[in-house]
């Protein structure tokens, strides 16, 4: 296993499948908080359930009520099990932090070209973080 | 991030727990972007309560939280909902909606918000130059910063409600002195009529950033298009701050280094960054104006407008304004209503979903609102309002 490591945002320990967008995403519009999946017309992701997965992405984009998609997404057992940022900005640690969902940013290693569906798990502690991948 | 000893103990939970949330995710979103402290804000206004992006599930958030004893320590406004309070029914909105609708504004009148239920707050609210405010709706901040001098990051709508909660915001941005000094220096070559148009052109070309604009067109003397050229950068772009050359309080041309990176546009620019706003008004089936919210002021005008005009409305006219400048002079809005204006108090077009009333095809002042009618799918003409009103009384342009 190896360990990328990177700034600790939001407290906790998810294990789950990674799912990785090199576009940024719009949780407002762009993901549906009934079915969890992503409904942007044209995204990498688009048509794909973002449930129980390590979600990597650039950053998040749009409007800041894609916070409360993220809270929606888990309190109907939808959403990400956690998230890892290049860059995350408001809209994703606001969204991260009232649902419980673990969140890191600025990974030490390039984290786009890792391999969507390889197992995973995220841990994120008050003043460390890192994502073990085999 | 430096915290003072009572920010240390709100915290830890000292006042609640609502409080100790409000101040983690403060202190998280400051640390993020780079903020070495918190600062005191005078007010704050909070958006995206419409119960259509909430659901039951933000709801629940939110009555869970007042159920916390999370209160607001400063004056706290709300924007518009998904509904008029009053008329959700003739607008098509069911009663499922209409309950969570109001249990979402119980929750946040509980923590002590006052429902104003608008997107300009600056038309009811002593707000001056230099204050420091929470606030979020984009176009609410472009007014703030750019025409009353006072200080406000472009703030979500949760993040905006954790600030009123706490009474203090992350100290960055457009609160500092830093943060509003000019990024680009933007010209306008020509005259450029419509001004919701180049400020949407302004957004889309700028993107982010502190544009100067210098000699601006004379119609950003009147406040009714200065609201409208601002909520149109703020539907284009990241932009909460424009200094308009003779509007903008404590900024002078003198002000710019000569190295400000420059822009021109002209009424050509213009014209292709709006084209999609050119749909088919002969085909519209409504006029909606009031985004922003239409002041008592501009209804007056509106209503004189129509009288001269003849009166009657071959066209549907929808009209959004808060219910506080309802109440300043209802008289208005019942003359309004009388000729035929579908006047609608608590919500706006952008917010609301309209799909009940019938209507395929919008004319509009408001380039924000052409963006955000067009994106869910309606055919959509940009007009001015005078433009938009003559049509709705002629019934053709």
């Amino acid at each position: 296993m190896r360990k990328i490591r990177g700034r600790p945002l939001v407290e906790g320990i998810a294990t789950g499948e990674l799912l990785v967008s090199h576009e940024p995403i719009s949780f407002y519009g762009g993901v549906d908080p009934i079915t969890g999946k992503v409904v942007e017309p044209g995204h990498p992701l688009e048509g794909e359930s973002l449930a129980g997965k390590i979600l990597i992405f650039p950053y998040g984009k749009g409007s800041t009520v894609g916070s409360y998609v993220i809270l929606r997404l888990r309190r109907r057992g939808l959403a990400p099990a956690g998230i890892v940022n290049v860059e995350s900005e408001p809209i994703i640690v606001v969204g991260c932090m009232i649902s419980s969902i673990p969140l890191m940013d600025r990974p030490a290693e390039d984290t786009l070209s890792l391999k969507t569906g390889i197992k995973a798990r995220l841990v994120v502690k008050e003043h460390e973080a890192y994502l073990e991948v085999p | 991030m430096f915290l003072t000893p009572e920010e240390e103990k709100l915290l830890d939970g000292e006042a609640g727990p609502a409080m100790a949330l409000a101040m983690k995710v403060l202190v998280k979103v400051g640390e993020v972007l780079g903020a070495e402290r918190l600062v005191r804000i005078s007010r704050a206004h909070v958006s995206g309560i419409s119960f259509k992006n909430l659901g039951e599930e933000g709801l629940s958030f939110l009555e869970e939280l007042a159920g916390k004893g999370g209160k607001v320590s400063v004056p706290t406004t709300i924007n518009p909902a998904g509904m008029d309070l009053d008329k959700w029914k003739e607008m098509g909105v069911s009663e499922a909606f209409a309950r969570g609708q109001l249990r979402v504004i119980n929750a946040l009148t509980r923590m002590g918000a006052d429902p104003l239920l608008s997107c300009a707050p600056y038309e009811y609210l002593d707000v001056n130059l230099g204050d420091l405010l929470g606030w979020a709706e984009s176009n609410a901040v472009l007014y703030a910063n750019s025409v009353l001098g006072a200080r406000s990051n472009r703030e979500g709508g949760p993040l905006a409600l954790f600030e009123a909660i706490a009474g203090r915001a992350p100290y960055m941005g457009l609160l500092t002195d830093e943060g509003r000094k000019p990024t680009i220096l933007v010209r306008v070559r020509g005259e450029i009529a419509n001004a919701a148009a180049l400020g949407y052109s302004i957004g889309k070309l700028v993107k982010k950033g502190v544009p100067f604009l210098v000699n601006p067109p004379e119609s950003l003397r009147e406040r009714r298009e200065l609201k409208l050229f601002l909520a149109a950068i703020g539907a284009a772009s990241s932009i909460g701050m424009v200094i308009i050359e003779g509007v903008t309080p404590g900024f002078e041309y003198r002000d710019v280094s000569s190295s400000l990176e420059r822009i021109e546009l002209d009424a050509k620019d213009v014209e292709d960054i709006t084209s999609r706003f050119r749909g088919d008004p002969e085909e519209a089936d409504a006029i909606a104006l009031g985004c922003p919210h239409l002041s008592i002021g501009e209804l007056k005008e509106i209503l004189v407008f129509l009288r001269r005009a003849g009166g009657r409305l071959k066209r549907r006219l929808l009209l959004f304004t808060a219910r506080r400048a309802y109440s300043s002079a209802p008289s208005i809005v019942h003359a309004l209503r009388d000729l035929g204006a579908e006047v609608y108090l608590d919500t706006c077009m952008v917010v609301a979903d309209l799909s009940g009333l019938g209507i395929d095809g919008f004319v509009v002042d408001s380039a924000k609102a052409a963006y955000y009618l067009s994106a869910q799918g309606y055919d959509v003409t940009l007009l001015s309002r005078n433009e938009a009103l003559a049509l709705a009384v002629r019934g053709r342009l």
